[in-house]
């Protein structure tokens, strides 16, 4: 039953080749089904850094290594409101959004929109956005201190069980919003007449710009979006994981390694890939130790680098001439 | 109705185009032909505002657009067909129309032009929820024609629309083109496939290495002996 919404999101990545099966087949006795599950809240978390990731590289071609602090800011501003000025989960959550979407809007026209217009070199485009993440990380320093912040769970965690399995309301949460974010950027991607621009611009900048689309709107509009994710994924981990003003760098990476597994630039690989590595980082947690976790995470990346490049769910390319 | 007035365009300082002059007659349809790298894309690309002229001008129904954004020029009526097509592969005929349609607000025109395109391209009526990248080569380039006339224009550029097409629907993309100008669009077609160009075009120029060398009607150019030695292989 808890495999249905899943499959939801996963339904535009069906004519992919498959690698979900096979782990379906992996998961025949419950012990692994339960580190399965426990992967599916941390791997929507990733899915929505990996898709923050994906978007704006998709539309601007940009690889934005700010993403992991924007997480983190965002989780800072929807911890403030939430514990001092004393509103609730859901609207901290909605108010970190929309302040990062404006942060991510003036990073797009406070930094990256000049260097474009004078046609800068793409290294020098990545590393502006790095010096980006590193301002972000001390202004947080210097606002919220060096100490780690435990940000209260808006649900219990208090686990239920559905036969020798176990969840609790705080994963489902946490697993339900990240898809529930999924959903609505799939919508507004599909449906919004930004969403068309952006996914035009995505696939030929050449030919959007031919059409009279703004590249520099529908760059802000992947900037604000992405940021906007970022910041969800923030108030979702920050239950799970201490806030601290470095804690971009973890996530930011785990985020990054995500969206390269789906193919980065690729929005369905992007959810399919968060999804991938949360339930690897459980499984192999579990069933090999925790201490290796991470490693798993970075040998992964490598392999997938070395491997393909392009991606585990490389979207089959079909060409006429 | 569009006066190119000696426009010199440079490429990261080499200059391409060393002050080409030419006009565009209201409903005709005229044709630039030269070899590769003569510069006839960089011509295009000015008049779209891609590209900017570092010198001259180029005049739009009495207006200077050389300094104006593409979007700009496309509300003003002037719509590019890219050389290769340029569809957007991953979203469907229908979405492809609406892009062409991007600038435009008014949604009873826009539903009117989608019918009319429709009826002049049968063939994407019944792919329309169909992804643009699973067409054949000939489909994507009507598409591109198709989307270009969505934007409601009335000087439409096309650039090497028979490129990389088979003979039989390069025949076809030509009828095309002429029905568009037989419904009161103005043509401004830019080829390699001289011989084609020429039969259809009312007015033509012969562009090389970045000068125009010769003008004259469709029909002078076609048994004109250089531009037969030159570009029509014969």
């Amino acid at each position: 039953m808890w495999l249905v919404p899943f499959m939801v999101v996963m339904k535009g990545t069906s004519e992919y080749p498959l690698l979900f099966p096979l782990l379906f087949q992996w998961l025949r006795d419950v012990v692994k089904l339960q580190y399965f599950l426990n992967g599916l809240p941390i791997g929507s978390i990733y899915a929505l850094v990996a898709l923050s990731y994906s978007l704006i590289y998709a539309a601007s071609g940009v690889l934005n290594w700010s993403q992991g602090d924007i997480v983190m800011l965002g989780a800072f501003i929807g911890f403030t409101i939430i514990n001092v000025i004393k509103l609730g989960f859901t609207t901290g959550l909605l108010i970190s959004m929309i302040v990062l979407a404006l942060v991510g809007l003036l990073i797009q026209i406070a930094i990256l929109q000049p260097l474009r217009n004078r046609q800068a070199p793409p290294i020098n485009v990545v590393i502006a956005t790095l010096g980006v993440a590193i301002l972000i990380r001390n202004v947080a320093l210097v606002i919220w201190g060096a100490d780690a912040q435990n940000s209260p769970s808006p649900v219990s965690t208090k686990p239920i069980y559905l036969g020798s399995l176990s969840i609790t309301p705080q994963d489902i949460l946490i697993l339900m919003a990240g898809i529930a974010l999924m959903v609505i950027l799939q919508f507004l991607l599909k449906r919004s007449k930004e969403g068309k621009a952006l996914r035009a611009v995505a696939q030929d900048r050449y030919a959007a710009i031919l059409m009279g689309i703004d590249t520099n709107r529908s760059d802000g509009v992947a900037f604000a979006a992405s940021a906007s994710l970022g910041a969800a994924a923030g108030m979702l981990v920050a239950p799970i994981f201490f806030v601290t003003f470095n804690m971009g760098a973890l996530i930011g990476l785990k985020g990054f390694v995500a969206a390269v597994i789906g193919g980065l630039g690729n929005i369905p690989g992007a959810i399919a890939g968060g999804f991938f590595l949360g339930i690897i980082e459980s499984m192999a947690g579990g069933q090999i130790s925790s201490g290796y976790r991470d490693a798993i995470t970075y040998a992964l990346l490598i392999l997938v680098l070395w491997l393909k490049p392009a991606g585990l769910f490389l979207r089959k390319t079909r060409q006429k001439v | 109705m569009l006066e190119v007035e000696g426009i010199k365009v440079n490429y990261n300082s080499t200059e391409v185009l060393h002050g080409i002059s030419f006009t565009v007659d209201e409903g005709k349809i005229t044709t630039l032909i030269g070899a590769n790298g003569a510069g006839k894309t960089t011509t295009l690309r000015c008049i779209a505002g891609i590209l900017k002229p570092k010198e001259g001008k180029i005049m739009w129904k009495g207006q200077e657009i050389s300094k104006l954004r593409p979007r700009e020029i496309v509300k003003l009526g002037i719509s590019m067909i890219p050389e290769g097509r340029h569809v957007f592969p991953q979203m469907t005929v229908s979405e492809n129309l609406e892009m062409g349609a991007y600038t435009r607000k008014d949604k009873k025109s826009i539903k009117r032009d989608f019918e009319w395109v429709l009826e002049l391209f049968p063939v994407l009526k019944v792919r329309l929820k169909q992804e643009a990248g699973t067409l054949s080569g000939g489909e994507q380039q009507m598409l591109a024609v198709a989307r270009s006339l969505m934007a409601n224009p009335t000087l439409v550029l096309m650039d090497e629309p028979s490129m990389g097409l088979a003979p039989v629907i390069v025949e076809d993309v030509f009828s095309v083109i002429q029905q568009i100008q037989e419904r009161g669009k103005t043509i401004l077609l830019v080829e390699q496939n001289a011989n084609l160009a020429l039969r259809i075009a009312h007015k033509a120029y012969v562009i090389e290495t970045g000068n125009i060398i010769l003008s004259g009607t469709g029909q002078e150019l076609l048994t004109n002996p250089e531009v037969e030695k030159a570009y029509l292989g014969l």
